[in-house]
C-alpha cells in the first residue's frame, strides 16, 4: 500500500522522453494508404476514413453545415447534428480547405486521386439512431458510461495530469453531447480514478470488476493496469507516454504511438539545420534505457544524415545523473570545448532549466541552441523568461501556434475553455482520446458492444481532424525495430516551435513537416497540413 | 609435557604505550589458577588475548600443543576454551534453558540449514536432558523455564557458566565473576564455582580483583603490574609477595 | 586541451564547480552530524525537515510574495524550530535509551510523514518547473568570478558561505559552550548527565530546536538547486550525504564539510576527465559509464565497507543504564490452554471463513488484493528472517526481490523457461548476490549496516538495472518486462483463482523453512548473535558464517517472492514494487507489526495490500453497513493520509518494539488469562 516514488521519478520523467524522442520513426514500407494523409475530420466523430469510405474524406466540412447533412440523415435527427451556435468560425473554413488539400498533400501523392466530394456528407448517418442495448456493461439507454483514471495526488512531474485529462474528456463529451449524444444516449465519465501513481493496476481492476463503464481512459505516471484493461477487452484510450506497455496490445489505443524508439529522426537533423548550427551536442540521462536510446537516435541521426548537411556530433554524454544534483558544469565546459553550437536533450524539462543556466553562467547562452523534448508547457516557458530564446521544442501533435482548420481543433478552443481547462497538452490529448473512442462508437454502430469498438477502430486510420500524425491502427499496435517499415508510420512528421520572450512561436509554414516514411533517405520536408 | 593453555612472551602496545610485556602463563588441565592484579594491571588486555579477541604483538598463544594465535575467537571457544563475562551478556527472548539448548546445538548442528528443513535442527530429549543436567549442577534448575531477563545478577552469572559448560570446554576462563556482587553472593557463586569444578574437571583461569574469591578459590595465581608479571606461584604464597602487597597497597588486607 | 598548463587549468576548474554541489551535501551532513550529537539520532528525517522548510519558503515567497527575508525568518527560523520541539517533546524525549536501530526506524516513518503531513495541512503540491528563487536578490542571475575560470550565482555563494560559517560557529559552540557539553553529554548518558544537575530534558530540546534549525535553513539554501520541490529528492541527498558525515564519523563538524565539499570535488573531477580519459583508453569506458550516475552511492558504499574506523565501535551505551530497573520480564506467556485452544480454532475459523468468501465471492479486484497480500506475506518473511531473527537492518530487501522477478522475465523472454522453474532460479541468484553482498558489510552493525545495504539497493536502482541482461534493455523498451504466468501440464495459472492458490503454498511452504529455522539450529545461532555478538562467538558461533547464511536465506525468500510478485502482476513493474524506497516501507511495516513471527510477516502483508480498500475507501464499514449509500462522507479518505498514518505506526514501534501485534496479543492474552483463572478461582 505504500508504494514509493524516488526511483519511479527517474523512470517517468525519462519516459516522457520517449513521446518526443520516438514521436517520428521512419515511416512505412509501403505506399501510404491514400486516406491517410486525406484530410478527414468529422465533427464529434472525427475520423480517418477507412478505404472502403472514400466520402469520408469530404464529411469534414459538413459538422458545421446543419443544413446539409440533415438531409442525408436518416430518421433520428437532432436539433443541431453539429454546435453551428458553438463554433460559427468552423462554418465556412472546412470547405475552403478542402480545395487546396491536394497539394498541401505532396508526400502523398495517392490523395490526390481521391475523389473531391463537393457536397459534405455524415460518414455516419446513423450517429443518432438507437437500437435497444442488453448487456454492454457501462450502457443504458440514456447514458454511455466511461472510467478515467489518472495520476493526480503524488504527481512527482508537479504538472497537471488526470485533472487536465479529465477536462479534455469532459469538454469533448459536453461537445457531443451538446449535439445530441451518440445513438440517442449522453456520453458519460462515470468513473474518475486518481490512482495516485502506485494504484494503477487497482484502479484498474476496480473498473474491470465494477463492470459499469464501457471503456477506459488512462493518463498515467506508472501505467500498471494496461495489461489487465487489455486483457479484459475493455477499450482503453491512454496518454502514450509508455510506448513499451501499449506494443502488442490491441485494445490499447494512444493518442499516438511510440513505434520506433531507435530509429533515426530527419525532423530533428532538419531542426538543427532550422537553428544553422552544425556541431551537436547531445545530453541523456544514464539511468533511463529510454533517455539513452532516445540520445543514441539522435547520434545516429546525425551519423547519417550529417556529413551531407554539415553537421557533426561534437559531444555526446548519455550518462548524465538524474535530477542533476551535481550540477552540470563539466559537462558544459567540455561542451564548450568542443564548439557545441547545438544540444538536444533527452531530459525532462526542470533539467533543461538548470542546463540553460549552467549555459548562461559560462556565458555562452547566445551561441547554443536547445532543443527541448518535453518543455512543450507555456507557464514553465513563461516563468523563464527570455531565457531559452532562440530554442525549440519537439511535439507530437500539432502545436497550438498552427492555425489547424479542423472543426474538431475548432470545438477544442471553444469547449476545452469553457469547462475550465487550459489549452495545453494534457487537456488535447483527453480530447483527442475522447474522439477516437466516439469514433469507435461510430464506427461499431448503433448495436456496438466493446468488441466491435475494437474491432472497427483496429481497422481504420485516424488523425484526429489533422491534429495528429495519422495512426493507422490496423498495423501499428505493433513494436517496430529499426527499418522495419511494417508497424511504422506512414509519414514521417514533425511539428515543432520555437521559444521567444517565454512564449512559443511557429515557424513551419504548416503544422506539420512531413517526410515519405517508406525510404530513410535525405529531402527537404513537405509542410502539410491533414486537416487541409 | 605441554600444558593445556599456555602463553609465552606476550606483549601489547596500544599507540605506543606497553599493555603488555612479555607475558607468560600456564594452565594446565583440571588446575584452578588465578590471575589477579589492579585496575590497569593488563589483566584484560592478556585475557583478549588468550581468548582471540586482541591479537598480540609478540608471543605465542598455546591450547593443547597447538598454536592457536591465528585463531578467531569462535575457532578458540570450539577448541575447547570458555569463558564468562565481567558484565553478563546473556542471548535475550530466551529462556534459561533454551539459553542452555543454544551451545549445545551448535556443538552438535553440523550441516545446519539442510537439517534445519527438514526438522532435524529442533533440540532432541537427550540434549535438553544435558542441559537440565547441568542447570541442576549449578543449582537453578527451578529457573529453566524464567525468561533471563528477569534473573538477577548472581543467577545470570550462573546461566553464564552454564551456557560455557555447554560446550564442554577443557578450561573456562572466568572474567570477573564476583564484580557487582555482594560478599554473601561471592560466596555462594565460590562456592558452585568450585563443586562444580569438581564434579567435571574442566581447568579454571580466573580473572579477578576480589583477592578473597582467588584466595578461596585458587590454587595457584599470577599477579600482573604494569603490564609484567610481578609474582606466580601458590596463591597463598603469591598473596603474601610483599610485591604483590604493596601493587595492592591499601586496596585489600590480607588475612 | 593539452600540457600541463591545460590540466591544471581543468583540475582547478572541476574544483570549483564541485564547490556549490559539495557545499550543498557540505550542509545536509552538518546538520546530519549536529542531530547525531545532539541527539544520538541517525536522523534520516532530516531531509524532511529540509523539504518542509524549502516548501513552507517557496509558499510564502512565489505563492503568497512575502519579501524573503520573512519567508526565510518564517520558514527557517520559526516553523523549523518548532518541529524539531514538537518531535523532541513527543517522541524522541521517550527514545533517548533506546538502541539505535528503533530511532533509526522512527526516523524513517518520519521521513515518509513528515513531508505528507505538511503538503496535507499546506495543500502544497510540486508545482513543476517553478524554481525555488533563493534568498539573494537576483541570486540566480549575477555571477562572481573571482578567478577569471568559473563563475558562481549569488545563491551558491551565500550557501558556501553559510556552510563554512556553520562549522565554525557549531565547533565553537561545541567546545567552548556550557550547553555545547552538556548536549553531547546527554548523548553520552542522560542519566550521569541528570546527575550533574544539568536538566536533560531542557537541554535536548535545545538541541532539537538548533539541529531542526539548521535543518530548514539548509532547506532554503540548497532548494534553488532543485527545480521542483520533491520530498523524495531530499531524502536522497540525505543518503548521498551520509556517505561525508562518515568521514566525520558522525561526530566531527569539520570533517562533515571536508568530507561533504570531497565529494563534491571528486564528483566533478570524475566527470571531467574520466569522459577525456575513456575517449583515449577504451577499457575505461564501461566503467566511466556505468559508475556516472550512481557515483554517490558507490563512494558511500565504499566508505563504509573500506574505512575500518566505521562500525568498529559498538553502540555506545549509557555506563549507567544498569542503574535502570531491567526490563520487565518478556511475558513468559504461560498462556491458559483453554486461550490456546480458542485461538487456535478462532484462526482456523477466521481462515475458514475468509477463505470461502474470497474463493467464491470475490471478483477480479479482491482477488487480485488477497493474492498481493499472500506474496507480499512471502516478501516479508525475508524481513522475518534478517530482521526478526538475525536482528540485522537491510534496506535493500527491494533489490533482492528484483532479481527475482527479473530472472523469471529473462529466463521467459529469453530461453522460454518454465516461469516456476525460473522462479527457483531467481531465488537462487537472489541468494548468492545476498551471500556476495553480506561479505564485505559483515563487520559493520547495526545503523551502518543499513546504510550500506541502502546504498546497494540505489546502486543496483542506478547501474544494475539498465544492463540488457537484467533490466532488459531495448526488449523492454519495446514491450516492457512482462512476465507470463506459469502453466504446469493442465493446470493453467493464468486463471486467478489458480493463481491465488500457488501464492498460498507458497507461503505455507516459506512459512514452515522459517519456522524450522527459527526452532532449529540456525535460529537458535541467530538468536545468540543478537543477544550478543561476544558471548555467541564464546560458545564457538562464526558471526560472519551465520550472517551469510541468514542474508542468504532472506535474499532467497525475498526472490522467490519477487518472482511470484512478477508473475502475479504478469510484469516486472521494478520501479513500483522494488524500488530503493519501497523496502524502507517494508521494513518499517514488518518491525511495526512484529519483525518476529509468521503471524505479525502476514499481517504485514495483509496491510500492505489490504489496509487501503478496507479501510480508507471504506469497503468495510460499506460492507457492515450493507451497501456504499450509508457510508459517512468522509470516506473515501484520501491515500496520502495513509502516509502519515504510516509515520504513526513507526512512532509506535518505538514504544513497542516487540511489534504492535504481539503487543496487542500479550495484552490482551494476559487480561484473558487473568479473567479465566478468576473463573476458575470462583468455580473452585
Amino acid at each position: 500500500m505504500f508504494r514509493i516514488r524516488g526511483t519511479i521519478a527517474v523512470l517517468s520523467a525519462a519516459v516522457v522522453l520517449a513521446a518526443a524522442c520516438g514521436n517520428s520513426p521512419s515511416g512505412d514500407g509501403a505506399a501510404p494508404t491514400p486516406d491517410t494523409a486525406a484530410p478527414t475530420t468529422a465533427a464529434p466523430a472525427t475520423t480517418a476514413a477507412d478505404a472502403s469510405e472514400p466520402d469520408a474524406a469530404v464529411e469534414a466540412s459538413e459538422s458545421d453545415a446543419s443544413e446539409p447533412d440533415e438531409p442525408t440523415e436518416p430518421a433520428v435527427d437532432e436539433p443541431a447534428s453539429a454546435e453551428e451556435a458553438s463554433e460559427p468560425e468552423a462554418v465556412d473554413e472546412p470547405a475552403t480547405a478542402e480545395a487546396p488539400e491536394p497539394e498541401t498533400d505532396a508526400p502523398a501523392p495517392t490523395t490526390t486521386t481521391e475523389p473531391v466530394v463537393e457536397e459534405p456528407v455524415d460518414p455516419y448517418p446513423h450517429r443518432h439512431d438507437f437500437v435497444p442495448l442488453e448487456g454492454v456493461p457501462g450502457v443504458t439507454d440514456d447514458e454511455i458510461r466511461v472510467a478515467v483514471i489518472g495520476t493526480e495526488t503524488n504527481n512527482i512531474l508537479g504538472t497537471c495530469i488526470l485533472p487536465c485529462f479529465h477536462t479534455g474528456i469532459q469538454a469533448y463529451f459536453d461537445y457531443v453531447n451538446d449535439a445530441g449524444g451518440v445513438y440517442g444516449r449522453r456520453l458519460v465519465i462515470g468513473e474518475l480514478l486518481d490512482d495516485e501513481l502506485g494504484f494503477n493496476q487497482q484502479r484498474s481492476l476496480e473498473v474491470i470488476d465494477g463492470n459499469n463503464s464501457l471503456a477506459a481512459f488512462q493518463a498515467t505516471l506508472l501505467p500498471l493496469g494496461w495489461g489487465p484493461l487489455n486483457d479484459a477487452g475493455i477499450p482503453t484510450f491512454t496518454w502514450n507516454i509508455h510506448g513499451a506497455e501499449a506494443v502488442n496490445r490491441d485494445n490499447i489505443f494512444g493518442n499516438h504511438v511510440i513505434g520506433c524508439p531507435t530509429c533515426t529522426i530527419r525532423s530533428f537533423v532538419w531542426i538543427v539545420s532550422q537553428a544553422g548550427a552544425s556541431r551537436v551536442g547531445l545530453l541523456g540521462y544514464g539511468v533511463s534505457e529510454t533517455s539513452k536510446v532516445c540520445t543514441k537516435a539522435f547520434a545516429d541521426s546525425i551519423d547519417l544524415y550529417g556529413p551531407d548537411l554539415g553537421m557533426e556530433v561534437a559531444y555526446f554524454n548519455d550518462n548524465v545523473a538524474f535530477g542533476l544534483p551535481n550540477g552540470i558544469g563539466p559537462e558544459v565546459t567540455q561542451m564548450v570545448d568542443a564548439g557545441v553550437d547545438f544540444i538536444a536533450t533527452c531530459m525532462d524539462l526542470n533539467a533543461m532549466l538548470t542546463l540553460a543556466q549552467e549555459l548562461e553562467r559560462q556565458g555562452v547562452r547566445d551561441q547554443i541552441t536547445l532543443l527541448h523534448p518535453n518543455s512543450y508547457d507555456r507557464e514553465f516557458v513563461a516563468a523563464a523568461g527570455d531565457l531559452f530564446d532562440g530554442d525549440y521544442a519537439l511535439l507530437v501533435f500539432a502545436a497550438f501556434e498552427y492555425e489547424v482548420d479542423s472543426p474538431l481543433r475548432h470545438a477544442y478552443d471553444q469547449w476545452v475553455p469553457a469547462n475550465g481547462g487550459p489549452v495545453a497538452e494534457q487537456t488535447l490529448v483527453g480530447w483527442i482520446n475522447a474522439d477516437l473512442f466516439v469514433t469507435g462508437l461510430l464506427e461499431a454502430g448503433p448495436g456496438f458492444d466493446r468488441q466491435s469498438i475494437i474491432h472497427s477502430l483496429n481497422q481504420i486510420t485516424y488523425d484526429a481532424g489533422g491534429l495528429i500524425n495519422p495512426v493507422d491502427w490496423s498495423r501499428q499496435h505493433t513494436a517496430v525495430e529499426p527499418f522495419v517499415y511494417d508497424h511504422a508510420y506512414a509519414l514521417h512528421c514533425t511539428s515543432s516551435v520555437r521559444m521567444e520572450g517565454g512564449t512559443f512561436v511557429g515557424f513551419q509554414p504548416e503544422p506539420w513537416m512531413c517526410w515519405p516514411g517508406d525510404t530513410e533517405e535525405w529531402s527537404e520536408p513537405t509542410p502539410t497540413d491533414f486537416a487541409g | 609435557m605441554t600444558a593445556l593453555l599456555a602463553a609465552s612472551g606476550v606483549s601489547v602496545a596500544f599507540s605506543g604505550i606497553r599493555a603488555l610485556n612479555d607475558v607468560s602463563l600456564q594452565v594446565e588441565a583440571g588446575e584452578r589458577v588465578g590471575l589477579i592484579g589492579p585496575n590497569g594491571a593488563g589483566k584484560t588486555t592478556l585475557f583478549n588475548c588468550l581468548l582471540g579477541i586482541l591479537q598480540p604483538d609478540s608471543g605465542r598463544v598455546m591450547l593443547n600443543g597447538a598454536d592457536v594465535g591465528g585463531w578467531p575467537v569462535h575457532r578458540r571457544a570450539r577448541a575447547g576454551m570458555g569463558r564468562t563475562f565481567q558484565r553478563v551478556e546473556l542471548f535475550s527472548d530466551t529462556t534459561v534453558r533454551e539459553h542452555l539448548l543454544i551451545p549445545e546445538r551448535i556443538r552438535n548442528g553440523s550441516g545446519a540449514l539442510w537439517k534445519d528443513l527438514i526438522g532435524r535442527g529442533r533440540p532432541r530429549p537427550e540434549e535438553i536432558a544435558a542441559c537440565d543436567a547441568v542447570l541442576e549442577l549449578l543449582g537453578i534448575d527451578g529457573l529453566a523455564d524464567q525468561p533471563v531477563e528477569s534473573l538477577s545478577l548472581g543467577q545470570s552469572r550462573l546461566v553464564e557458566v552454564g551456557r560455557a559448560l555447554m560446550t564442554g570446554p577443557q578450561v573456562l576462563l572466568l572474567d570477573e565473576p564476583s564484580s557487582g556482587l555482594d560478599r554473601d553472593e561471592t560466596q555462594a557463586l565460590a562456592g558452585t564455582l568450585r563443586a562444580v569444578q569438581e564434579s567435571r574437571g574442566y581447568a579454571v583461569l580466573l580473572v579477578e580483583h576480589d583477592v578473597s574469591l582467588v584466595a578461596d578459590f585458587t590454587e595457584r595465581a599470577y599477579v600482573l603490574d604494569s603490564g609484567s608479571l610481578i609474582a606466580e606461584g601458590p596463591t597463598a604464597e603469591v598473596l603474601a609477595d610483599p610485591a604483590v602487597r604493596r601493587a595492592y597497597l591499601g586496596s585489600f588486607e590480607v588475612s | 586541451m593539452s600540457g600541463a598548463a591545460g590540466f591544471f587549468e581543468d583540475l582547478f576548474r572541476g574544483l570549483l564547480q564541485g564547490t556549490p554541489p559539495g557545499a550543498v551535501y557540505a550542509l545536509i551532513a552538518l546538520g546530519f552530524v549536529l542531530t547525531y550529537k545532539t541527539s544520538g539520532v541517525f536522523n534520516l528525517a532530516f531531509g524532511a525537515q529540509a523539504y518542509i522548510s524549502a516548501a513552507m519558503y517557496f509558499k510564502a515567497h512565489t505563492l503568497w510574495g512575502w519579501p524573503k527575508w520573512a519567508a526565510l525568518v518564517v520558514s527557517a527560523f520559526v516553523l523549523a524550530p518548532l518541529i524539531g520541539l514538537v518531535l523532541e517533546r513527543l517522541i524522541f524525549r521517550h527514545l533517548r535509551t533506546a538502541s539505535a536501530v528503533s530511532k533509526l526506524v522512527v526516523a524513517l516513518g518520519l521521513s515518509v510523514a513528515l513531508p505528507e503531513l505538511f503538503n496535507q495541512a499546506a495543500r502544497f503540491t510540486a508545482v513543476a518547473g517553478r524554481q525555488i528563487t533563493g534568498i539573494m536578490p537576483d541570486g540566480s542571475s549575477v555571477f562572481y568570478d573571482p578567478f577569471g575560470v568559473y563563475r558562481f550565482n549569488r545563491d551558491e555563494l551565500a550557501m558556501m558561505a553559510v556552510a563554512l560559517a556553520a562549522t565554525l560557529l557549531l565547533a565553537a559552540l561545541f567546545r567552548f559552550t556550557m550547553i555545547g557539553l552538556a548536549m553531547r553529554a546527554v548523548v553520552e548518558s542522560p542519566r550521569m548527565t541528570e546527575l550533574s544537575g544539568i536538566n536533560a530534558d531542557r537541554t535536548s530540546a535545545f538541541a532539537w530546536a538548533l539541529s531542526s534549525t539548521f535543518a530548514g535553513l539548509a532547506g532554503v539554501l540548497i532548494a534553488p538547486r532543485f527545480n521542483s520541490l520533491i520530498s523524495t529528492d531530499f531524502f536522497t541527498l540525505v543518503v548521498i550525504a551520509v556517505a561525508a558525515a562518515a568521514v566525520g564519523k558522525l561526530v566531527s563538524l569539520p570533517r562533515a564539510l571536508l568530507g561533504g565539499l570531497g565529494l563534491g570535488w571528486f564528483i566533478a573531477v570524475f566527470n571531467t576527465f574520466l569522459p577525456r580519459w575513456s575517449g583515449d583508453h577504451t577499457w575505461l569506458r564501461p566503467f566511466q559509464e556505468n559508475l556516472t550516475p550512481s557515483l554517490p552511492f558507490v563512494v558511500l558504499f565504499a566508505i563504509l565497507v573500506l574505512w575500518r574506523a566505521i562500525g568498529r565501535e559498538r553502540e555506545a551505551s549509557d555506563p549507567l543504564s544498569g542503574v535502570d530497573p531491567p526490563p520487565p520480564a518478556l511475558a513468559a506467556l504461560e498462556r491458559h490452554p483453554k486461550l490456546t485452544l480458542f485461538t487456535r480454532l478462532f484462526g482456523v475459523g477466521f481462515v475458514a471463513v475468509v477463505g470461502s468468501v474470497v474463493w467464491f465471492r470475490a471478483g477480479v479486484l479482491w482477488m487480485h488484493l488477497v493474492t498481493t497480500a499472500v506474496i507480499m506475506a512471502v516478501i516479508y518473511l525475508s524481513v522475518t528472517v534478517i530482521t526478526g531473527m538475525a536482528g540485522q537492518i537491510s534496506l535493500c530487501q527491494g533489490t533482492f526481490a528484483a532479481i527475482g522477478g527479473f530472472t523469471i522475465f529473462q529466463m521467459a523472454d529469453r530461453f522460454n523457461m518454465s516461469v516456476l522453474a525460473a522462479a527457483l532460479l531467481g531465488a537462487g541468484v537472489a541468494a548468492a548476490v545476498g551471500a556476495l553482498l553480506s561479505l564485505p558489510v559483515l563487520r559493520l552493525g547495526g545503523v551502518w549496516l543499513a546504510i550500506a545495504t541502502l546504498a546497494f539497493a540505489f546502486f543496483f536502482d542506478a547501474v544494475m538495472v539498465k544492463f540488457s541482461w537484467v533490466g532488459g534493455g531495448t526488449t523492454a523498451l519495446l514491450t516492457g518486462t512482462r512476465v507470463p504466468r506459469p502453466l504446469v501440464g493442465p493446470i493453467d495459472f493464468a486463471s486467478d483463482r489458480a493463481f491465488l492458490v500457488l501464492a498460498v503454498v507458497v507461503l505455507v511452504v516459506v512459512s514452515v523453512v522459517v519456522i524450522q529455522l527459527r526452532e532449529g539450529t540456525v535460529g537458535r545461532t541467530l538468536t545468540a548473535l543478537r543477544g550478543s555478538e561476544v558471548a555467541a562467538a564464546s560458545i564457538g558461533i562464526s558471526a560472519a558464517r551465520a550472517r551469510i547464511v541468514a542474508f542468504a536465506v532472506s535474499a532467497a525468500i525475498a526472490g522467490l517472492g519477487g518472482a511470484l510478485l512478477s508473475m502475479h502482476q504478469q510484469n516486472v513493474n521494478y520501479s513500483t514494487n522494488f524500488g530503493p524506497v519501497n523496502a524502507l516501507f517494508w521494513l518499517v511495516i514488518v518491525v511495526a507489526l512484529g519483525a518476529r513471527t509468521v503471524e505479525g510477516a502476514i499481517q504485514a502483508g495483509a496491510a500492505f495490500a489490504l489496509f487501503e480498500p478496507l479501510i480508507l475507501k471504506g469497503d468495510l464499514l460499506a460492507w457492515i453497513l450493507r451497501g456504499d449509500d450509508h457510508l459517512p462522507g468522509l470516506f473515501p479518505i484520501p491515500g496520502s493520509w495513509r502516509l502519515v498514518l504510516f509515520g504513526m505506526m513507526a512512532i509506535q514501534f518505538a514504544r513497542h518494539p516487540e511489534g504492535l501485534v504481539e503487543h496487542g496479543k500479550r495484552r490482551s492474552a494476559a487480561r484473558i488469562n487473568r479473567w479465566l483463572e478468576a473463573r476458575e478461582g470462583a468455580a473452585s
